[in-house]
């Protein structure tokens, strides 16, 4: 029997250098070096935030630990830049209390500035000033000392170091917004949409920027539209959609919620009817083929059932494969119980979606 | 000075210098045109030469200063540097300081070469160099504050073209039209515009005579710094008040 712990149908290619940056395997990387401060990082509670009319923010309530990688994941829309410029400073919230660093950055930004390393989600460059110029000027804002060699090699902009910032591609621009960031390694570092526009072999590159800083015990707070990623990098993660934190947790946590999934392939019809199990168990019809499809909270009870039905009908279960629930389902989930949730909006004056 | 300062200045002034039409329009054209006052006008005494060296200043400050540092800190916040340099440490001022440095300097130059094309020309000696020296602190500080005023009602570098028109021109009307009025009412009245003390001011200094009983028993310089300090602190005010370091959404 082949139970296979990962549906490759939802993994990209790039998971194999995710390895090289877990967060499981930045732990054991991290073993010998100071452990992270202790404490929140980030505490927002009852963030609100509105744009004229429209609420992006809907009273969330969020903690980052110090040392820890938090991804917020979400569509567009769902209000995560939008937190994250409070987190900076930029926005000032309608609503709620929100301590970066034990500052409130809406009335003491200038404080939080040194400590903060930002990307935002489009660049902020001057067009005419060349990729070094740019890393030098900045060495002249940031009173936190680094080297713009070091970050030239480090993000491969060597070989653009002359050419104006404007004849970059996208791709060299997020690379060097990302040096920008991490420049003097902050302590806190904000990214929205590290690694959107970057091809894969970049991409690695920025996850290992990211994983460095938390080996270095900071802390990053990081939006994405990669699950991978979040995958990858993040030690916590927070779903948010419609201006609302629908689930946090550990990516396990997370993934706990949702039944996990098994599927496999039997050549001709079944021979005898399936086993009786505590989920979801289909059968379906691929020519003469037999599909079957399943969805339960008990995988291990669940499986041993299906396999013991197997042996008894000397059926062979092709190409079986068992996985728990990924985070792409659960956030599929979520958006789904949103809408779902949005229909009866109108009974309720407040609704909390709920895995 | 802070290096972030200097850093900031010394970069604008690279992009100004490798931007050939900003380059040519903010540098190049002042000199020019205030120059060409010079040989349109051909003046002969000290009332010729208050219009011209009046229209010079308001030329230069209203073009070189008030247009130019509109459409730089338009232009920077537009794409966003004015955001990304406010998640570095360094204080707000001295952001906004070095970015509006070059275009000072530069207007500073042009005074400079204007004033050398003018002694060339056989300009005499105001007989009140200080009063020149104190018009041309306030112009500069009058047409730095609306140019800041200016910013939040452009949201585009394209759109502060047009937003600069109607303050540029009207302080360049009342520059022309000012210093060959006497101190009569309709002149007092003309003295209230934005910038129009600086003429008025540059055609005192050359005439004499300023701090002697004007309309109302005042010194008759008094109306045109009172119009440059007043205008001053309201457009620095209203630069205050509203002034956006991120294009509005």
């Amino acid at each position: 029997m082949t139970v296979r712990t990962t549906d490759p149908r939802l993994t990209p290619p790039t998971i194999t250098a995710m390895t090289q940056v877990t967060p499981a395997s930045r732990r054991h990387a991290t073993a010998n070096l100071p452990p992270p401060e202790d404490g929140d990082a980030v505490e927002v509670s009852g963030l609100r935030c509105r744009y004229g009319d429209f609420d992006a923010v809907r009273g969330i309530d969020l903690t980052v630990r110090a040392g820890e990688v938090f991804a917020l994941l979400g569509t567009n829309g769902a209000g995560k830049t939008t937190t994250l410029e409070v987190l900076s400073g930029f926005h000032r919230p309608a609503g709620g209390t929100v301590r970066v660093l034990g500052i409130d950055p809406a009335t003491q930004s200038a404080k939080l500035r040194s400590q903060l390393g930002v990307m935002m989600q489009e660049g902020g460059f001057v067009g005419e000033l060349t990729t070094v110029e740019t890393l030098l000027l900045w060495q002249r804002l940031v009173s936190r000392p680094d080297d713009p060699e070091r970050l030239l090699a480090r993000f491969d902009l060597g070989s653009r170091r002359d050419v104006a910032v404007a004849k970059l591609s996208g791709g060299e621009r997020r690379r060097l917004d990302l040096a920008l960031a991490v420049w003097g390694t902050p302590k806190l570092v904000i990214l929205d949409e590290p690694t959107t526009g970057l091809d894969p072999e970049s991409r690695r590159r920025a996850w290992d920027a990211i994983g460095e800083l938390a080996e270095a015990g900071r802390t990053v707070v990081l939006t994405t539209h990669y699950l991978e990623e979040a995958e990858a990098l993040a030690d916590r993660v927070a779903i948010m959609h419609g201006g609302r934190i629908a689930a946090t947790g550990t990516l396990a946590e997370i993934t706990a919620s949702q039944p996990a999934r098994f599927d496999a392939r039997i050549v001709g019809p079944p021979p005898a009817p399936p086993p009786e199990i505590s989920g979801e168990l289909v059968l379906g019809r691929d020519g003469p083929d037999t599909t079957v499809t399943g969805a339960t909270d008990h995988l291990q009870q669940d499986l041993t059932l299906l396999l013991n039905w197997a042996e008894r009908h000397s059926v062979t279960l092709e190409g079986l494969r068992a996985a728990p629930a990924s985070l792409e389902a659960v956030y599929h989930a979520v958006r789904e119980s949103d809408s779902e949730t949005n229909q009866d909006e109108h009974h309720k004056t407040e609704t909390e979606v709920s895995l | 000075m802070s290096a972030a300062f200097t850093a900031i200045a010394a970069a604008e002034t690279k992009v100004l210098w490798r931007n050939r039409t900003a380059g040519f329009t903010g540098v190049a054209l002042p000199v020019l045109l205030g120059a060409f006052v010079t040989f349109l006008v051909r003046p002969q005494n000290a009332t010729t030469w208050a219009i011209v060296v009046g229209l010079q200043l308001t030329l230069t400050l209203a073009y070189g200063v008030y247009t130019t540092t509109t459409s730089v800190v338009v232009a920077r916040r537009h794409a966003l540097v004015l955001k990304r340099m406010r998640t570095s440490d360094t204080r707000d001022s001295v952001l906004l300081g070095g970015m509006v440095a070059p275009p000072v300097a530069l207007a500073w130059g042009q005074l400079v070469v204007l004033a050398l094309v003018d002694v060339v020309r056989g300009a005499p000696v105001p007989a009140d160099p200080a009063l020149l020296v104190l018009a041309v602190v306030l112009g500069f500080a009058m047409y730095l504050a609306a140019a800041l005023a200016t910013t939040p009602m452009s949201s585009s570098p394209e759109r502060a073209q047009l937003t600069t028109l109607p303050l540029a021109f009207l302080a360049m009307a009342s520059g022309a039209v000012l210093p060959i009025l006497d101190s009569g009412t309709l002149a007092q009245a003309l003295t209230a515009i934005p910038g129009a003390g600086l003429g008025r001011l540059a055609a005192l200094a050359f005439h004499g005579g300023a701090w002697e009983a004007g309309a109302g028993g005042f010194p008759a310089a008094l109306p045109a710094l009172l119009s440059l300090v007043v205008w001053t602190a309201v457009l620095g005010l209203l630069a205050r008040r509203f002034f956006q370091w991120e294009p509005r959404r």
